[in-house]
């Protein structure tokens, strides 16, 4: 099919007098090799350009939408020392979320706040977020019960772990737990629990993903005492569950 | 084919619309398409018609071949190292210093005569001319409508900025 794109373009550069030939005009395979010598930044720009290139470039599931995300962040993440580094699973996110929370925000997605010292990704959420917005937004299993949530949708959403008087908790944000309860209590009485179990299932593979993914990097950070600027480094390094 | 036994040795090529060049096998073969069609047909006096590419694309193509024929042929191997290195050449600059809709015919003509590094420096070129715009230059710089609605746009700059309502 892109073969038959491509022909066609070039037969129109028969014609002279066709109108002249822009960016958005080449086939796609040719739009790669350019893209290819861009920049994250670069490409989520030229994703704001026109409805073509959005198509283009804000894939999530296209193979070439993918591989030119990958490989922008692979070559020219402005972070030298974390090149190559791998998103925590193709399975978890795409390639331009995984950009975003590496290279690009820079401020607590939830409240905005800039400093970089208290902020950190949290992957099972896909967040970045500062640690006072988190703690204001996450709930813990025994108060999720106390608020009539049932305790298979607790477990079936992504979690992370935190310290407190008892020691180590799980924790969803409230949010993801009050929606899923509703679209819990939506279903037919008999399909919830089929329903509530796929989605546990799911969730506890991603969770699997996720353990190899921090569990991989932080060994990886450790070992090579990367001179990478603290602010960011943490960031990387903190990705275990346990916050 | 190497290049000796080809020396001297000239091939006629024909462009979209019906102009013929002679061109010597060696310049000729920087083209990966047109090297195999002449190793597989052999000597021959009948020309091969290119209908993809016109005249006027044609002709700076083959100065490029002609200018790099002596280079060595790519591998695949060096296609990252290429790809991380975004430096041009003087005279591959000068080259490239045309209209815009020329460039892009001579990366059109490069895809399709198989000449892998002319196609390289050719979205090195274009590549260059998107780095570190905003949208509103890019559209400005390759002449591009903004077909977005207000709402759109709102909307992309708020997916991209992945604001999610929590």
């Amino acid at each position: 099919m892109e073969d038959n794109l491509c022909k066609k373009i070039l037969n129109k550069l028969t014609d002279i007098n066709e109108s002249k030939l822009t960016l958005t005009q080449i086939p796609p395979e040719i739009l790669e090799i350019i893209c290819g010598y861009l920049c994250p930044k670069d490409l989520f720009s030229l994703t704001l350009v026109c409805k073509k290139l959005k198509n283009f470039l804000w894939s999530f599931d296209s193979n070439m939408t993918q591989r030119i995300w990958r490989n922008s962040r692979i070559r020219w993440s402005t972070f030298v020392e974390y090149k190559g580094v791998p998103p925590p699973s193709e399975e978890i996110m795409s390639q331009q979320k995984c950009i975003w929370l590496i290279d690009l925000v820079d401020a607590c997605q939830i409240c905005g706040d800039k400093r970089k010292d208290g902020s950190r990704i949290y992957w099972p959420f896909k967040l970045y977020s500062c640690k006072n917005c988190i703690d204001s937004r996450v709930i813990s299993f025994e108060s999720a019960i106390q608020k009539g949530i049932s305790g298979s949708v607790f477990y079936s959403l992504p979690c992370i772990f935190l310290y407190n008087e008892h020691g180590v908790d799980r924790y969803c944000l409230e949010s993801d737990v009050l929606k899923t309860q509703r679209e819990y209590e939506s279903i037919n009485v008999e399909k919830r629990e089929e329903w509530i179990k796929e989605k546990i299932g799911d969730q506890f593979k991603v969770n699997d993903l996720l353990i190899q993914y921090t569990q991989r990097e932080e060994s990886r950070i450790r070992k090579e005492k990367p001179k990478c600027r603290p602010g960011r480094a943490t960031r990387m390094i903190s990705n275990n569950y346990y916050y | 084919m190497t290049s000796e036994s080809s020396e001297g040795k000239k091939v006629t090529l024909k462009s979209c619309d019906d102009v013929e060049f002679k061109v010597e096998i060696p310049v000729a073969s920087r083209s990966i398409l047109l090297k195999n069609m002449i190793e597989d047909v052999g000597e021959t006096d009948q020309s091969i018609p290119l209908p993809n590419v016109n005249e006027k694309v044609l002709k700076k193509v083959l100065e490029w071949c002609q200018h790099h024929v002596n280079d060595p042929q790519p591998t695949n191997d060096d296609d990252d190292s290429r790809r991380r290195n975004t430096e041009i050449d003087d005279w591959d600059q000068r080259f490239l210093n045309v209209e815009q809709d020329m460039l892009f015919e001579i990366i059109l003509a490069a895809n399709y005569l198989d000449i892998k590094p002319l196609l390289d420096i050719g979205c090195k070129t274009v590549a260059n001319m998107i780095k570190g715009k905003s949208p509103e230059e890019i559209r400005n710089t390759f002449n591009i409508v903004n077909d977005f609605t207000p709402e759109e746009e709102e909307q992309i700059r708020k997916e991209n900025e992945w604001a999610e309502d929590r």
